[in-house]
């Protein structure tokens, strides 16, 4: 344990490999000195954890219908009671967890690219290239996000891929302005003059030199965002235009529990309180990421 | 001995403010040669249009026999290397030593990239402990001679140093400055050397150009600006500012 300690701490690390995870070690260090931090990377855990194992968690079918248990309280047997169709609440949540991170890893893996090349791209070359990169980017900013998100949905059918293509057409112009904001305080610095002068070509200084630099604040501005993705999501699905029954999604289930809300509160409470704790969580951890990462 | 950098008649302007005005002179190889100047008489310009960094200047510029465009070919730059002034913003923070390294070794796939490495951080007095360290884990001087090995690892016959000493404590300042020296006498490098500090020149150069508000007023050997053999009241005031603040130029 001791040997790991060293090794992980060592002033004068001997290998690539050793380096990258000193680095990663010290980062770990820093998280670990946040409290609140951790809550959020302990509830971001159990998330993945519940998704993983969502099958095993489950009391009971998350899509097995029994109308003679409809609209029951929580109970020993159904922990967060039943819904309108007798389908167990709790087994629901725990099923919904793998729609939510699909969506989340989904609009997170086609947004960062596509903001951080747009960014860099602008912010790096600058003048015309600039201009007109983002000119566009300010036209997707300019509408709010559920709104234009419905028009998409609207023109390409709901459907959890097709929401999570809207969200993405949506979600992507802030990173595109992070990026380049970055990208415009380090184009001019010296150590992108000298791999300049090392004859780099402008490719090479984007991908290997300039992006690099941006990944970090992209990845705090990711998990922030991932929050707001969540309440995207749920939102079209409370509108029926996201998943779609009988998927377990815990937008579409709010929706579902709208009606009963004042006698049978346990329908809508329960999910809305899984988005509520998982967008805390992804929040907490972004704020933490932001001060892990950005410290040079 | 030929010459390895001949500049004539060269201007450059940053908008409206005219900052190199119609600048001359010749470097001879293996020589070194010093620009010395107040901050913002376009000393650093100089080197910048040099180096090809700055693509916008008119005039003539001949380096190692060749006439140079504003675009520099890839061969240029295995001849041509600069140190920069400030060690802290050189060096990428987020690349470790080893590869702030292998990245010029990369771009002119010269290949055997460990050797090259290895080798390149021993010319410049840092054991292999050193490679894997990201530069916040370095001091100033250090990272001062990780730029120096990065510029020559592609083994330029010419060396542009910007106050290569400004931004380091006063006692690491002659480390490096003994460190390039060394490196001059051992690879018969050709320095040009842009400092304010006539001392530092003093210590490397054995011809000083003077500049005031973007001209060159005065071009002197070291023997000259020794002995006190000098025209213009300008460079008077310079040494002797540089005296008051360094002791005598004869100490270094």
């Amino acid at each position: 344990m001791s040997n790991l300690y060293a090794y992980l701490t060592s002033e004068a690390p001997v290998s690539r490999g050793q380096a990258r995870l000193a680095q990663a070690y010290r980062r770990w260090l820093a998280l670990k000195a946040n409290p609140l931090a951790l809550v959020g990377l302990a509830i971001v855990v159990l998330l993945l954890l519940a998704a993983a194992l969502a099958p095993v968690i489950a009391t009971h079918d998350p899509l097995a219908q029994n109308l003679d248990q409809r609209l029951l309280a929580p109970s020993a047997k159904h922990w967060f009671g039943t819904d309108a169709l007798g389908r167990d609440i709790f087994s629901r949540i725990v099923h919904g967890t793998r729609v939510t991170l699909v969506i989340v890893l989904l609009v997170v893996i086609s947004v960062g690219p596509i903001g951080l090349l747009i960014g860099t791209v602008a912010g790096y070359f600058g003048g015309w290239v600039d201009r007109v990169l983002m000119r566009i980017t300010d036209i997707f900013l300019a509408f709010p996000r559920l709104v234009l998100a419905l028009a998409f949905v609207a023109v390409l059918g709901p459907g959890i891929e097709n929401a999570c293509i809207a969200i993405a057409l949506t979600a992507w112009p802030p990173y595109a302005r992070v990026a380049r904001a970055e990208t415009m305080v380090v184009r001019n610095s010296d150590y992108i003059a000298a791999v300049r002068l090392q004859g780099a070509s402008n490719t090479r200084i984007v991908l290997k030199h300039i992006m690099p630099v941006c990944i970090p604040s992209l990845i705090v501005r990711t998990t922030l965002d991932m929050a707001g993705i969540i309440l995207t999501a749920a939102g079209l699905g409370f509108l029926g235009l996201g998943a779609q029954p009988p998927m377990p999604e815990w937008g579409a289930m709010i929706a579902n529990g709208r009606e009963y809300i004042f006698d049978q509160w346990w329908v809508a409470t329960f999910p809305g309180l899984a988005i509520c704790l998982v967008a805390l969580g992804f929040n907490l951890l972004g704020d933490g990421l932001r001060d892990v990462l950005d410290a040079r | 001995m030929s010459d390895a950098i001949t500049v004539s008649g060269l201007n450059v302007s940053f908008g409206t403010s005219h900052v190199v005005k119609d600048v001359g002179f010749t470097v001879r190889t293996g020589e070194s040669y010093g620009i010395v100047g107040e901050s913002g008489s376009g000393k650093s310009t100089i080197l910048r249009a040099l180096s090809g960094l700055n693509r916008d200047w008119s005039g003539a510029i001949t380096i190692g026999g060749a006439r140079q465009q504003a675009k520099r070919p890839p061969a240029f730059y295995r001849q041509v290397q600069m140190v920069f002034q400030d060690p802290y913003g050189s060096l990428h923070p987020r690349m470790t030593v080893d590869a702030t390294l292998a990245e010029p070794v990369a771009i002119h796939a010269l290949g055997d990239v460990d050797r090259r490495i290895d080798r390149a951080l021993a010319d410049v007095g840092l054991d292999g402990g050193f490679r894997f360290r990201y530069p916040h884990q370095l001091s100033g001087g250090q990272r001062q001679r990780v730029a120096i090995a990065r510029a020559l690892i592609l083994e330029p016959s010419i060396l542009l140093l910007d106050e290569p000493t400004s931004a380091l404590d006063v006692s690491i300042q002659a480390e490096v400055l003994n460190l390039l020296s060394d490196l001059k006498a051992a690879r018969g490098l050709t320095l040009v050397l842009v400092s304010h500090n006539l001392a530092v020149v003093g210590h490397l150069c054995g011809r000083v150009a003077v500049m005031k508000d973007g001209r060159i007023v005065e071009e002197a050997s070291l023997e000259a600006i020794r002995s006190g053999d000098i025209r213009e009241a300008y460079t008077r005031d310079l040494l002797a500012a540089s005296r008051r603040a360094h002791g005598a130029i004869s100490a270094a």
